[in-house]
């Protein structure tokens, strides 16, 4: 092993770690590159790195930090002349740690933030005892087996046909050789295409309540293979339909306790919306429903509430609050934030897990 | 085929056809080029990326073929389609002609003539030298197109299953772009050289606008590029790209002006934004009659 593959080996461990997909020949291929740039010089092995490593952007703004630091290494000296001082200072493998992290917790933090699963929206947390108080609710409902109508909506049509249907010429001209004549026409199945739903699922104090009912009916629609895809929020807007890969229910409860910090914290309905929409524009799709799960409480002043969600509406298919509270006696929508969701959502009653079947088997 | 021998080079080249690539996405074309790799281009709309495929086609003298990507896009209409109103036709005739359709079998029906060509196939089976294949927009297309793109990605094949395994004789260079409103499946970018192409820095923008719009007076050249700079800074929903600096300048150009005034940035103002809330918002906040200031102040010859 050469110094520059042993150097470049020791980044791209350290890369993994981050989440980068790097294998061997990764590295073989980012060594036979850098021997055909000829440019060893800290500017163009980043580049030769770069698009031989780096595939997202997400990646490439890690990428560029921990190169940065890399590179820091070897400041004032040419790359290649010896090995880097802080290699032999690697600690010593420990069989039960298994990432290997280079860089400082200064920056690890710094760093962290970029990961893509949660969007740090201020620095308010709940506080640990609010954390508690929620832990302790074990109210976790049995997920009972329930068969959910598919969310589906009308493929692509490729060729126009007569009354609604489509020819599948292939097959018409197999069985008419095999048949030996042209008698009868066979038409192509309709292609059920999954419509992608987004959550907007408020965790804050009011809504504790039903975290576990509403906990169960994700859970069930991820495992019957929906395309949903679950965002919590109460203070900060968090990712949450990966945390739910857990085949056990239960432990996938007890782990968004663990992954949410600010469950059952206060309502930031506006900054939520807002971060959701700066990050998630790009992806949003015309086709793609949108469920606001939250009473209407904020505890803002809703400046910017109004145009958000006419954004939002405009960027999606249907845009829907579901209110666990809705249509209940002496229930009325009266804070600011309420009507204003009122005037640009269609509102459902969600207060329990019949109704969520209900609502969803409207949007199905 | 151009001497491509150096980084420089292709600097040079792309700049010789009008397309000024800095050094990191000159590097990312040179690896392509000698490792026989696509190239994934992503980043925000208008910053050229489908320009460096146009530019790629003019240096290396090869003809140019778009594939663009839209939601439902196949194989059949990206790779290559049977022409079943021909096959239909041909049993027909064989029916009505003297000879028995014996003569007539499946194979006789799956030949090349049958084949409806789609410009996947015409990249990698070209009449003449290796195109440059753009596939514009993969974002757009679905997983199962994702997944089709594969095999010719790495290999530069095609599987027909009636004709087999169809190799290019010439590896095309081929250029991916990807507005990033979805992430494409690893296993598709790990079988390209990745570049992130960012909006470019003031010199670099001052420079294109300078090449593409070579009528414009220098002073208001400089204006256009800080103002277009500047507003970049702003929380816009869709920020003016480079694309639309130089709709602009080619805007201000036909307009015959000569400065900047408050009135005329307002009134040419939706060359460069797109969405009525960001209109709205430069022009509400006073931002207008404040940028020109701050351009006059800059300006060493406003006393």
């Amino acid at each position: 092993m050469t110094l520059l593959s042993r150097n470049l080996w020791v980044l791209a461990r350290s890369l993994r770690s981050w989440g980068f997909t790097l294998s061997v020949a990764d590295l073989k291929d980012a060594q036979s590159a850098l021997l055909l740039t000829k440019d060893y010089s800290f500017s163009g092995v980043h580049d030769v790195l770069e698009g031989l490593w780096v595939r997202s952007y997400d990646q490439k703004c890690i990428f560029d930090k921990a190169f940065a630091l890399w590179a820091r290494e070897f400041m004032g000296e040419p790359l290649m002349i010896k090995p880097p001082s802080w290699f032999s200072q690697l600690p010593k493998k420990i069989k039960t740690q298994r990432r290997v992290v280079w860089v400082s917790k200064e920056e690890t933090k710094k760093m962290a933030t970029q990961a893509q699963e949660t969007l740090w929206t201020s620095t308010h947390t709940a506080s640990s005892e609010e954390v508690l108080s929620d832990q302790s609710d074990t109210g976790m409902p049995a997920l009972h087996f329930w068969q959910s109508p598919r969310h589906y909506r009308h493929g692509y049509r490729k060729r126009p046909a007569q009354k609604g249907r489509i020819w599948n010429v292939p097959k018409t001209l197999r069985k008419s050789l095999s048949s030996g004549e042209l008698i009868k026409w066979y038409y192509s199945a309709r292609r059920p295409r999954w419509r992608p739903t987004v959550f907007l699922w408020d965790v804050s104090q009011s809504m504790a309540p039903f975290i576990p009912m509403f906990f169960g009916f994700f859970y069930r629609l991820s495992e019957i293979g929906e395309r949903v895809d679950v965002w919590g929020f109460s203070t900060q807007l968090t990712h949450l339909s990966p945390r739910w890969r857990h085949p056990n229910p239960l432990l996938a409860y007890q782990e968004l306790f663990r992954q949410v910090p600010d469950l059952g914290g206060g309502t930031r309905l506006e900054h939520t919306l807002l971060t959701f929409y700066s990050q998630s524009k790009p992806r949003l799709k015309h086709a793609t429903d949108i469920i606001l799960i939250t009473d209407g409480y904020e505890s803002g002043d809703c400046a910017e509430l109004e145009a958000v969600l006419s954004r939002i509406r405009r960027h999606c298919h249907r845009l829907n609050w579901w209110n666990p509270w809705y249509l209940t006696p002496q229930y009325e929508i009266a804070t600011k934030a309420g009507k204003i969701l009122r005037h640009y959502c269609s509102v459902q009653k969600a207060g329990t897990i019949e109704n969520c079947l209900h609502a969803w088997s409207q949007l199905a | 085929m151009p001497n491509l021998e150096r980084i420089e080079d292709v600097m040079w080249q792309l700049s010789q056809k009008q397309y000024l690539a800095d050094r990191s996405l000159a590097t990312a074309i040179f690896l392509c080029l000698k490792l026989e790799r696509p190239l994934f281009l992503e980043g925000e709309p208008g910053v050229g990326k489908t320009a460096v495929a146009q530019a790629m086609a003019q240096v290396l003298n090869v003809p140019l073929i778009r594939l663009q990507c839209y939601e439902g896009i196949d194989r059949e209409s990206a790779l290559y389609e049977w022409n079943y109103p021909k096959q239909l036709l041909a049993i027909r005739l064989y029916e009505s002609s003297s000879e028995h359709s014996r003569a007539l079998n499946q194979e006789s029906l799956y030949q090349a003539e049958f084949l409806l060509k789609r410009p996947l196939f015409e990249a990698l089976m070209p009449e003449g030298p290796a195109p440059v294949l753009l596939i514009d927009e993969i974002d757009r297309s679905d997983d199962e197109f994702e997944a089709f793109l594969l095999e010719i990605l790495s290999e530069f094949q095609i599987s027909i299953p009636e004709l087999g395994t169809i190799r290019a004789q010439e590896k095309p260079f081929i250029v991916l772009t990807s507005n990033r409103t979805r992430d494409v499946h690893d296993a598709l970018k790990r079988r390209c050289i990745y570049h992130w192409l960012d909006y470019p820095s003031f010199g670099r923008e001052l420079e294109i606008v300078e090449l593409k719009v070579p009528g414009l007076d220098q002073q208001l050249r400089r204006d256009v590029v800080q103002l277009v700079q500047r507003l970049r800074q702003e929380p816009l929903d869709k920020k003016p790209g480079v694309a639309e600096a130089l709709d602009w300048a080619h805007a201000l150009e036909a307009l015959m002006t000569e400065r900047l005034s408050p009135e005329v940035f307002a009134d040419t103002l939706g060359v460069l934004l797109k969405d009525r809330e960001d209109i709205n918002r430069v022009q509400e906040g006073n931002l207008i009659a404040q940028m020109i200031k701050e351009l006059e102040s800059d300006d060493p010859t406003v006393s």
